[in-house]
């Protein structure tokens, strides 16, 4: 017995689940990595003039790709490092900030966090080992404290050059006509290993949400 | 109703990622009172899944659903007495793992037997027993055993783990951190903390993996741990 479902009466929910399977095993396009800054010029200090306003909506990330053109800073003891600053919203909620690291392909940016005040004086750092993965994208979630102004997403050029191979297994449908005027679905499974690369370049989104209240 | 329930688990472990949980992540420095972390006894289900994610049986609508169950429940009992046969607690193994991780992060941990009913984290903490703690860590397994994206040696049965948690203070009840794990999940995920399989543990077949209970249960070992671990480091 074939699960026929005549063309006109097609339920929305599988148009849904269509889209979102095909939307799963959309990839970004890749980029090679950059995993030295040799011979890039880096400035002394971190740039707060070129800070981009994030808004309290966790819906609508600040997606930066992070590349040539993307500022540079030198400090000793870390070497030079790629970055993007943010300004953060005030609000009299406690707020997180989300930072993802989303796989460019093979390349994934290798970030660290600096959280800064109004000054730009560096008030704490969140080192590259404390994010974790969701999916392919590295991910970590923070809790804004008091005084906390900016944020700033630099790679790591502790972690960069770094590779990590991952497997991941997948499921597909695909819908085939009977030829009657209906259809029906081939369910198929994969399996693949992805290599990423830690990179000075990628791409990040950044969110900043009202802390979640659960008691 | 058996088939249906263990359709059910396998349905929960693959759809457990779809389930709404609001990330809150933990901050050290603002909870530094946290130094005593009580274990809740984990919810886990009755029993391990073992499922296939995608099957034949999937395209022919319900009959080919009634098979693909009848099928995973065999499975799922001769994996379970395969468990049995090999003296392993998942959830034993869960507790300590974490137990330890957290002890390694500075933290006095105690383990506070509870008894759970339903499905979500517990409605009241037991904050007037011994021993006393500053908060709870309150998780809920939503499923472990082995999955296989599909049929045939390129889709090979891997362990799989899944689990929701929740660190609650003690003394106001307020949600500390929350977020939720999974290893080996197949298919995207979103808003879960992701963990691949290590390659090693790779059975082609049921028959393969029920042949090797030692590989089988080193499988859900390393499963069961890095997902512990994962969740300590939340906790860090």
């Amino acid at each position: 017995m074939i699960d026929v479902v005549p063309r006109r009466s097609r339920p929305a929910p599988w148009s849904a689940l269509a889209a979102l399977i095909i939307g799963a095993c959309v990839t970004t396009s890749s980029v090679p990595a950059v995993t030295s800054l040799d011979g890039r010029s880096c400035a002394p200090q971190l740039d707060l003039a070129t800070a981009q306003s994030l808004a309290l909506d966790a819906e609508k990330p600040l997606v930066v790709d992070i590349g040539d053109a993307t500022a540079c800073v030198q400090t000793i003891g870390v070497g030079r490092s790629i970055y993007v600053v943010f300004k953060l919203p005030e609000s009299a909620e406690p707020i997180v900030v989300d930072v993802k690291s989303v796989a460019l392909g093979s390349t994934l940016f290798s970030p660290r966090l600096l959280l800064l005040d109004e000054a730009g004086a560096v008030l704490r750092e969140r080192s590259n080992d404390v994010f974790m993965f969701q999916d392919s994208s590295l991910y970590v979630g923070t809790r804004v404290h008091p005084g906390e102004r900016y944020v700033v997403v630099a790679s790591d050029p502790r972690a960069v050059g770094r590779r990590e191979s991952r497997l991941y297994g997948a499921t597909q449908a695909t819908m085939m006509a009977t030829g009657a005027g209906g259809f029906f679905w081939i369910h198929t499974g994969s399996e693949a290993s992805r290599l990423f690369t830690y990179a000075h370049n990628g791409q990040i989104a950044v969110a900043v949400r009202l802390l979640p209240k659960l008691n | 109703m058996r088939i249906s329930k263990f359709a059910a688990l396998a349905a929960a472990i693959l759809l457990s990622a779809c389930t709404t949980l609001p990330k809150v992540p933990y901050d050290r420095t603002l909870a530094s009172d946290v130094k005593s972390i009580g274990i809740i006894t984990p919810k886990f289900p009755d029993g391990p899944t073992v499922f296939l994610a995608s099957t034949v049986g999937r395209s022919f609508g319900l009959i080919g659903a009634l098979i693909d169950a009848g099928m995973q429940a065999d499975r799922q009992s001769k994996f379970q007495a395969l468990l049995q046969q090999e003296n392993f607690s998942t959830q034993e193994r869960f507790v300590d793992s974490i137990a330890g991780a957290l002890r390694e992060a500075g933290y006095t941990v105690s383990v506070i037997p509870v008894t759970r009913d339903g499905t979500d984290f517990v409605s009241t903490y037991p904050t007037a027993e011994e021993p006393k703690v500053d908060a709870y860590l309150d998780m809920i397994a939503d499923g472990y055993g082995y999955g296989a994206a599909g049929i045939g040696w390129s889709t090979p049965y891997r362990p799989v783990f899944a689990v929701r948690a929740r660190l609650v203070r003690a003394r106001d009840s307020s949600v500390l951190m929350q977020d939720m794990v999974s290893y080996n999940p197949i298919g995207p995920r979103a808003n879960v903390i992701t963990i691949a399989p290590d390659p090693v543990h790779r059975f082609e077949t049921f028959d393969s993996l029920i042949g090797n209970p030692k590989g089988a249960v080193s499988g859900l070992q390393a499963a069961t741990e890095q997902s512990a671990f994962a969740v300590a480091k939340l906790l860090r």
